[in-house]
């Protein structure tokens, strides 16, 4: 007897398909009393499972029948068309005694029903399904009617632990510090202030810019950094927006 | 080497159905003024939908392999139809799954101008029971709100097995 056939033939029939839903489904909408046709939940799963034949375990015969394969499994379960995304095993009490040449003392010896794997169930993602995420940063100004604002200052961002950089790039302080007399330099670049709510992506080993020192919403930031991670490559953000 | 399920399936292979609760929605992290956007959220069979229907209703197939462990190139495919509930099967909403209106339910000031609009419980919910696959980024939902004046029309209660008619 081969026992995928035999297996086959059990998963056919309509008791091996059940549908598996998570309990507040059952509250959530009203559905009007089924016709004819089995309907099936939108947020169910499926699952499939038979108990004619132990799956993922040598078998020597089945009932007084040889068995003409060693081992049968389940494989490649697909959900309209596309492999499923999210597979587990289910399992059923099989008696051994119907399936091993077992001598009279294991007969006696193994317990008359052991669990093993009978079917499988299946669903279309481990989580939830959606297409590119768009990442945004929100902003927002803030106008005073009836009185004189300039608008965003320098003052909007946190430069408590900025101001050493600040001043460090002004020709008057590099003159206190160091020699006065040594010819002040070209003078150095402007600092470029990132748009509000963007902040810049830099190597975390040498703070040069990456990407082409172009800001960019924290989350992609974020996203960003986490690639390089992967790809071995270190990168850390510049928070209060300056590049 | 002998297969498994779990060696045939890969990373698409968890060890029970209740793991998969754990990773159903990621709640993401909380930063204020910056946040991700999603077109659309599908869970569960609507997920595996691929492709047009016939009708109000989508039937996915689902197939699965019985397989010679031993013997990769011996197997025999089973297939099942599954027809999921369509728009037209539901009658009627949880209201608990509306956590937010605007305006509010019964407001009588309700300014013009404001993007009427209601916020449901779960993220999934507007695309649930829609039969149409996702192309790209559009998903279409499977309910709308309508908006009518109140002096020129009316809502007749739902009889029976029939939803309330406007």
């Amino acid at each position: 007897m081969d026992p995928i056939t035999a297996a086959a033939s059990a998963l056919t029939a309509d008791e091996a398909w059940t549908p598996l839903l998570p309990a507040e489904a059952q509250a959530m909408v009203r559905l009007s009393p089924a016709d004819e046709v089995l309907l099936y939940h939108p947020l169910g799963q499926i699952q499939v499972r038979q108990i004619s034949i132990p799956l993922e375990m040598d078998i020597d015969r089945i009932g007084s029948s040889k068995s003409t394969r060693k081992r049968i499994n389940l494989r490649a379960p697909t959900l309209g068309g596309a492999a499923a995304g999210a597979v587990w095993p289910l399992t059923d009490r099989f008696a051994p005694g119907h399936f091993l040449t077992l001598s009279d003392h294991d007969v006696l010896a193994r317990p008359e029903f052991e669990e093993r794997a009978s079917g499988l169930g299946m669903g279309a993602t481990q989580g939830a399904g959606f297409s590119t995420a768009v990442q945004a940063g929100y902003a927002w100004k803030t106008d005073c009617p009836n009185e004189d604002f300039d608008g965003p200052t320098l003052d909007d961002w946190n430069l408590a632990h900025l101001s050493a950089k600040v001043l460090g790039r002004s020709a008057k302080m590099r003159i206190k510090t160091a020699n006065p007399y040594v010819t002040v330099g070209p003078r150095p670049e402007e600092i470029a202030v990132a748009p509000r709510g963007e902040v810049a992506v830099v190597s975390a080993d040498t703070l040069a810019g990456a990407f082409g020192s172009v800001a960019m919403p924290a989350s992609a930031a974020a996203a960003a950094v986490h690639d390089g991670d992967v790809t071995g490559v270190r990168l850390t953000t510049l928070s209060a927006g300056f590049m | 080497m002998v297969e498994t399920l779990k060696t045939s399936a890969g990373v698409a292979f968890v060890a029970t159905y209740q793991s998969l609760a754990a990773v159903a929605f990621t709640p993401e992290n909380i930063l204020l003024g910056d946040y991700a956007f999603v077109p659309y959220v599908r869970n569960g069979l609507s997920a595996a939908i691929g492709q047009n229907p016939a009708g109000n209703r989508v039937t996915i197939r689902a197939e699965v392999e019985v397989a010679d462990s031993s013997d990769a190139t011996t197997s025999q495919k089973i297939a099942r139809h599954l027809t999921l509930y369509g728009p037209g099967d539901v009658i009627g909403i949880d209201p608990g799954q509306i956590i937010r209106r605007e305006p509010v339910n019964g407001a009588v000031d309700a300014e013009q101008g404001y993007l009427a609009h209601i916020e449901f419980g779960r993220p999934d919910f507007p695309w649930m029971f829609s039969p149409l696959p996702a192309t790209g980024d559009i998903c279409q939902p499977w309910l709308a709100l309508v908006i009518c004046e109140a002096a020129v029309s009316h809502l007749e209660p739902s009889q029976g097995e029939r939803p309330a008619q406007i």
